[in-house]
């Protein structure tokens, strides 16, 4: 790999490491399948694109975050205060943004950027080289705003919306209103996926209102390969890794993408493929382990059977270990 | 002679009926009148079915009546949401799975309880919290207040219901409705969470009921105790005649 190539994963790893982001909040903290995040996402890539159209790059990245946590809150509406079922109000808002974002790019398939100011050519001015300031600027937005959403869930109302997903009944016994706390965590989860759209089509100088497909098992891989990695541990650590996830998994698709193994239209089939094997993966794993020890008591019960019963009791009082050490315990479940 | 402001509960004809007008219809409870002086701890007995888990149901709003009210230390609860009532009462489970977020520390869950009556704070988790935390849990004598920072999660049910009686505690509720909440627990544990719930009740004087199959455990804790029947409070024993009772006799009129 070339150090561009190099760079251009780290790049693109950050940018959807924000979308993957996006998608932990709702479906790790909140326990919630938020299909929403593919239309948020491809809503942040039209709105930054029509304003940066017209000459207002900065504007457009904030009026996309908005845009994504309205779009959440209403999958959140729907959800808790219409009782429909969560996965079906994602796909609810999801299937409606189509045509938002169809109506935002006034009923255009796709913008181009090309020769507008974006956020990172206004910063290419004050850097001077283009690679440095992709990963430059990309790195800090991406650090900026881990470091936010980590804060925000040490708050009062980040530590109610974690006990929400973790367990929402007793939550409701301490008088606080989940139903709240759950358009809170829908709206973050969204305004995150709208700005990982927006500076996307900013860094593409593309949007494409086609753009949200597959999206959500591109997400999903970043999220399950920084678990597999790093064990569920924490907000912050897993936010962390779940960015890392996603820049391992672009170096994971650079390197299939190089050998030729599949066309570059097989990206999404790659991207499952990666999905399912690390879902896979702690069963395998599991299994192994089991087949391991079972091979070696099959070993040893061998060697008590082809031996008369006198080498059997020897053996058993050369075996028998001291007793657990009860001292150390204490945690039952 | 019970002045109305020395109550903390009223009951009025309380009244559930599951499945009306059906062959299963059951009456739950049966127009019960209940009044809770302040600061008092009341034990309640009855086989399965007897409604003594309707009423704390209704109590708490996650049953609606049929018919009757609720007074709660002077208004009217009666239609008030579920989670607007459980600013003043709060509950225990059997279950201790249920009181507890498993995947929040035990600081965390106590500063989540904490949340309505700690001063306001950006962060749940500061100093003036945390010591009062510490302090709390001290009193259980069971060393959690070294673990605050782990994960309720790979604690014992017995140390779970532990943490969720000091959560219930420090949220300062005007009704406390302890569900069965030593049953799931071997006896040791049992009998320390019942010292404990003694030791928490009395010195927050918060009015109390309890729910418990154990004759022994609902003589000895409380000062008052009910029995529950067919859907109506079917004895209600306190002071002396209290004292003079014979848990196996009780036992029979379990049946």
């Amino acid at each position: 790999m070339t150090i561009a190539q190099v760079l251009s994963a780290i790049q693109l790893g950050l940018l959807y490491g924000i979308l993957a982001v996006g998608l932990y909040i709702p479906f790790r903290i909140l326990d919630i399948a938020d299909m929403s995040v593919q239309g948020t996402f491809t809503m942040g890539m039209i709105i930054t694109a029509v304003f940066s159209y017209n000459r207002m790059p900065f504007l457009g990245i904030i009026v996309a975050i908005l845009g994504g946590a309205i779009a959440g809150i209403v999958t959140g509406i729907l959800h808790t205060k219409f009782n429909i079922p969560s996965i079906l109000s994602g796909i609810l808002t999801m299937t409606a943004l189509y045509t938002v974002n169809l109506i935002i790019a006034s009923g255009k398939a796709n913008i181009s950027l090309i020769g507008k100011d974006t956020l990172y050519t206004i910063a290419d001015k004050l850097i001077g080289n283009e690679q440095a300031t992709k990963t430059i600027v990309t790195l800090l937005i991406a650090i900026l705003t881990t470091v936010m959403i980590s804060v925000f869930f040490h708050t009062r109302t980040g530590l109610t919306i974690r006990a929400t997903g973790d367990n929402a009944a007793m939550v409701r016994h301490t008088s606080i209103n989940t139903d709240n706390m759950k358009m809170i965590g829908l709206g973050l989860g969204n305004a995150m996926s709208a700005l990982s759209g927006a500076l996307i089509s900013q860094y593409n100088l593309f949007a494409d209102v086609n753009s949200g497909t597959g999206i959500l098992v591109v997400a999903l891989a970043a999220i399950i390969i920084g678990e597999t990695l790093f064990k569920r541990n924490g907000v912050t650590l897993g936010l962390i890794s779940t960015i890392v996830g996603s820049i391992i998994y672009r170096f994971i698709i650079a390197v299939a993408l190089k050998f030729d193994v599949l066309p570059s239209y097989a990206l999404n089939m790659i991207s499952t493929i990666i999905v399912i094997i690390a879902l896979m993966f702690p069963t395998i794993k599991e299994t192994f382990d089991r087949n391991a020890k079972k091979r070696l008591h099959l070993e040893l019960a061998n060697k008590y059977l082809n031996n008369n019963n006198n080498v059997l009791t020897t053996t058993e009082k050369n075996v028998s270990d001291p007793p657990i050490d009860k001292k150390s315990g204490g945690e039952n479940e | 002679m019970n002045n109305s402001n020395d109550l903390m509960l009223r009951i009025r004809r309380m009244t559930k009926v599951f499945f009306p007008g059906t062959s299963n219809e059951k009456i739950a409870l049966n127009r019960v009148n209940l009044d809770l002086k302040k600061g008092e701890f009341v034990t309640i007995l009855g086989a399965n079915g007897s409604g003594k888990t309707t009423l704390f149901n209704a109590i708490c709003g996650t049953l609606e009546l049929d018919d009757g009210i609720v007074i709660l230390d002077g208004s009217d609860i009666t239609w008030e949401k579920e989670h607007k009532r459980a600013l003043h009462i709060s509950r225990i489970y059997q279950d201790p799975q249920m009181g507890t977020a498993p995947n929040l520390t035990i600081a965390e869950n106590l500063a989540l309880a904490y949340t309505r009556k700690a001063s306001p704070s950006l962060f749940p988790l500061n100093k003036k919290d945390y010591r009062f935390f510490h302090e709390q849990l001290e009193i259980l004598e069971m060393d959690l207040e070294l673990r605050m920072n782990t994960k309720i999660g790979l604690l014992s049910g017995g140390q779970r219901q532990a943490v969720s009686l000091v959560m219930e505690i420090i949220s300062q509720p005007k009704l406390l409705l302890l569900d069965e909440h030593t049953a799931a627990l071997d006896p040791q544990t049992s009998e320390k969470i019942l010292e404990v719930t003694n030791k928490f009740v009395r010195s927050a004087g918060v009015t109390t009921m309890m729910i418990t199959h154990n004759v022994q455990d609902a003589l000895t804790n409380g000062d008052r105790t009910i029995v529950f029947s067919g859907g109506i409070i079917a004895h209600d024993y306190r002071g002396a005649e209290r004292d003079a009772l014979d848990p196996n006799n009780l036992q029979k009129l379990y049946g």
